[in-house]
């Protein structure tokens, strides 16, 4: 069997290789750092088994963020014998081999796959890839992965190399340089012998600041060493008179840029891509915010309709089902209970929350892939940015108002902690399509549309504040925007369904179980008439505090398993459908905005475990909790005059 | 010498020095852009928004604020 480490520049195709190749089990992205876990796949070409390791898009392996780290941690920390499939974005060449040339350090069996040779074409860019594989003394393979051509090619190559000891030819740095690189190596000694890493690799890495490589290094020397290490290192630094890892770094560039001259020939760029033009709408100061607002209408639109069509027809099925179970378990029984939860419970997930999900992360995928979702976080840095937040964190906030457990999930995007926590928090408070079905048929209905729109904007008002606070509080300097701005390109549409596959599953098997588990709660809460003792408890707050009546206390824990019960809970709870006969206009609202913001709902609580970790998730709960209280009572008070 | 975030749409501008912490000067040099780089600005937003400027074949929006501790001269 084979080990193959996928590693490649974001946006250099390196994810649609190992898609085309494995199929349902990675996500390939093209906004730098999403893939932030890495994926593996084993599959069989002509008989020989490959495992194929997918590492995160790294620009370069001296890390700066959690993505980067993992793959260098990943080449660290791997025992096996493994070889390296570098994938490079040919229309960026120079940039892309700064990488490769670090790569080569590893000395490590390597093959090279010129990537997006079209692209490179187009822009009038000719690569001569055997001259290239020459220099680096590695097979080079021209590819269009998105096509799938040269990918056989590739693993042809790639199943006979092993084989060959070829060595890599590695890059040669100024005399100065390489001095550094052997007093470092000789003070090293004996103590990386044991690794399957060249000590030239981490040598350099080790001048160049790696925190990694400074980590491992601290463990295997005694404190003396260790310091006289750093002393050397910093005795240069102040002799060279710029910072080392700049100093390497543009070594490096210079060198990518002379093999560049070497091995391509430009010419002139075929007539002007008619996707480039594309980006004087989409980016435009006037044309790319209209743009920007019909797209996510029609994203919007789409999305609702799929779901108003799709629900109904699931809904009716199981409740057939239920029905079904009724007769034979007798409707009284604490079985029929139990197993009435649990369906419940399943066919909501599959029936209530899937049909808005899928086509939700269908465009989405969409939106990642053709390079569009870069230009919707160029668009919105700057309102962003004055809420405190990255341009990115537009990502998790769109998908809240669908479903509150993608949103927390795709944090993932954001490289800052200080970032991800404050997005993960807001994303909880903005309303999701449960929430929106209990502010329309309570509020909307009972009061009127407007004043449902209204909810909507002190959500979003409350949304920008609560950045806005939280960002003091934290205090740190969120990182620049930084982002590159892809090529558009046409997704493949076996790429989007595995993606859209594989955060749908993401979803089911965090939200599932406890949609299922909430349900049965529920159903144990009427069978065991543990209601009203339940709603004695909580008056103290619900009609106390918050001046409604005692009856809606159960609701108020429903909603914690399951928002989208919430109304229906309600109509229960009363004994009727006409909430005025048992509630004032000014209760309904309070009410309505008490949920809209009280308590993250258990799915997402699960999700924000696994994100931000418990203590955040329970921060995150207790703040959205004390945002909750203070309108409701803010409302309760306000409503004496109307 | 003036910042990147105050030269105009379509002039070259030739980096010279970036005031600021370490972080980003890490990821700006990861995506190319370092003493001496000659960047072409593409694009420029209202109301301070990101930039874009292109070399060596790619595309990089670069955030307002960041841009403004980019220094350098228009070539």
């Amino acid at each position: 069997m084979i080990k193959v480490l996928l590693i490649g520049q974001p946006n250099s195709g390196k994810s649609t290789i190992f898609n085309s190749v494995i199929g349902y089990k990675s996500i390939s992205s093209n906004i730098a750092g999403v893939t932030v876990e890495f994926t593996t796949g084993k599959t069989v070409i002509d008989y020989r088994t490959f495992e194929l390791v997918d590492l995160p898009g790294t620009y370069s392996l001296i890390s700066s963020d959690e993505a980067e780290a993992l793959a260098v941690n990943y080449l660290l920390e791997e025992k096996e014998d493994f070889l390296i499939l570098n994938v490079i974005d040919s229309s960026v060449l120079t940039r892309s081999l700064e990488l490769t040339i670090q790569l080569l350090e590893l000395q490590k069996p390597m093959v090279v796959a010129l990537n997006m040779i079209d692209d490179a074409e187009r822009k009038g860019i000719e690569i001569n890839a055997d001259k290239l594989s020459e220099i680096l003394g590695v097979p080079v393979i021209k590819t269009i992965a998105s096509k799938g051509i040269g990918v056989s090619e590739l693993f042809d190559k790639i199943s006979i190399h092993p084989r060959f000891i070829t060595k890599q030819n590695p890059f040669y740095y100024s005399e100065g340089a390489e001095n550094m690189i052997s007093d470092l190596k000789a003070a090293f000694m004996d103590k990386f012998d044991g690794l399957k890493i060249s000590k030239r690799f981490i040598a350099i890495q080790f001048i160049e600041n790696n925190l990694i490589i400074h980590e491992k290094c601290k463990k295997l020397f005694l404190k003396e060493e260790f310091e006289n290490i750093i002393e050397m290192v910093q005795r240069y630094e102040t002799e060279c008179g710029k910072k080392l890892n700049i100093f390497f770094h543009k070594e490096r560039h210079l060198g990518a840029f002379q093999i560049f001259e070497e091995v391509a020939k430009v010419g002139q760029k075929r007539k002007k891509d008619f996707l480039v033009k594309l980006d004087d709408i989409f980016m435009h100061s006037f044309w790319g915010y209209l743009s920007l607002a019909s797209i996510m209408f029609i994203m919007f639109q789409a999305i609702f309709s799929f779901g108003g069509f799709a629900e109904p027809l699931f809904l009716e099925n199981f409740g057939k089902i239920s029905d079904l179970l009724a007769n034979y378990f007798g409707q009284d029984s604490l079985l029929h209970s139990i197993t009435h939860g649990a369906i419940v419970g399943f066919g909501g997930g599959i029936a209530i929350v899937i049909p808005y999900l899928l086509p939700f992360f269908l465009i989405l995928a969409f939106m990642e892939d053709t390079g569009y979702l870069a230009r919707i976080a160029y668009l919105l840095d700057s309102i962003m940015h004055k809420i405190g937040l990255h341009g990115l964190s537009v990502v998790p906030l769109i998908l809240g108002y669908g479903c509150t457990v993608p949103a927390i999930i795709s944090t993932r995007i954001l490289k800052s902690r200080k970032d991800k926590f404050i997005t993960a928090a807001l994303s909880t408070l903005i309303p999701c399509t449960a929430r929106m079905t209990t502010i329309f048929a309570l509020v909307g209905f009972f009061i009127s549309i407007k004043a449902a729109i209204m909810i909507y904007v002190i959500n979003l008002i409350i949304v920008a504040v609560s950045g806005k606070i939280l960002s003091k509080i934290f205090n740190e300097v969120s990182p620049g925007f930084i982002l590159e701005m892809p090529k558009y390109h046409l997704p493949s549409i076996k790429v989007l369904l595995n993606k859209t596959w594989y955060r749908l599953k993401e979803f089911v098997v965090i939200a599932w179980p406890l949609l299922i588990i909430g349900s049965i709660i529920l159903e144990l809460i009427n069978y065991f008439n543990l209601t009203s003792g339940i709603n004695s408890f909580l008056s103290p707050f619900t009609e106390g505090i918050l001046g409604l009546p005692a009856i809606v206390g159960i609701t108020l824990i429903f909603g914690i398993m399951r928002k989208e019960l919430t109304i229906i809970l309600l109509f229960a709870a009363i004994g009727t459908n006409d909430v005025l006969k048992v509630m004032t206009v000014s209760q309904i609202f309070s009410y309505t905005i008490f949920i809209t913001f009280y308590v993250p709902c258990l799915a997402t609580f699960a999700a924000l475990v696994k994100e931000i970790k418990l203590s955040n998730a329970l921060l995150v709960s207790f703040f959205s909790f004390v945002i909750a209280v203070i309108l409701a009572v803010f409302f309760r008070f306000i409503g004496v005059f109307f | 010498m003036t910042s990147l975030a105050k030269t105009e749409k379509g002039k070259k501008f030739k980096v010279c020095d970036i005031i600021s912490d370490k972080l980003n000067e890490v990821n700006l040099m990861n995506l190319g852009i370092s003493q001496g780089i000659i960047l072409e600005v593409v694009r420029k937003s209202p109301l301070k928004g990101p930039l874009i400027v292109s070399f060596g074949g790619s595309e990089i929006a670069i955030g307002y604020n960041l841009a403004e501790k980019i220094f350098g001269k228009r070539v």
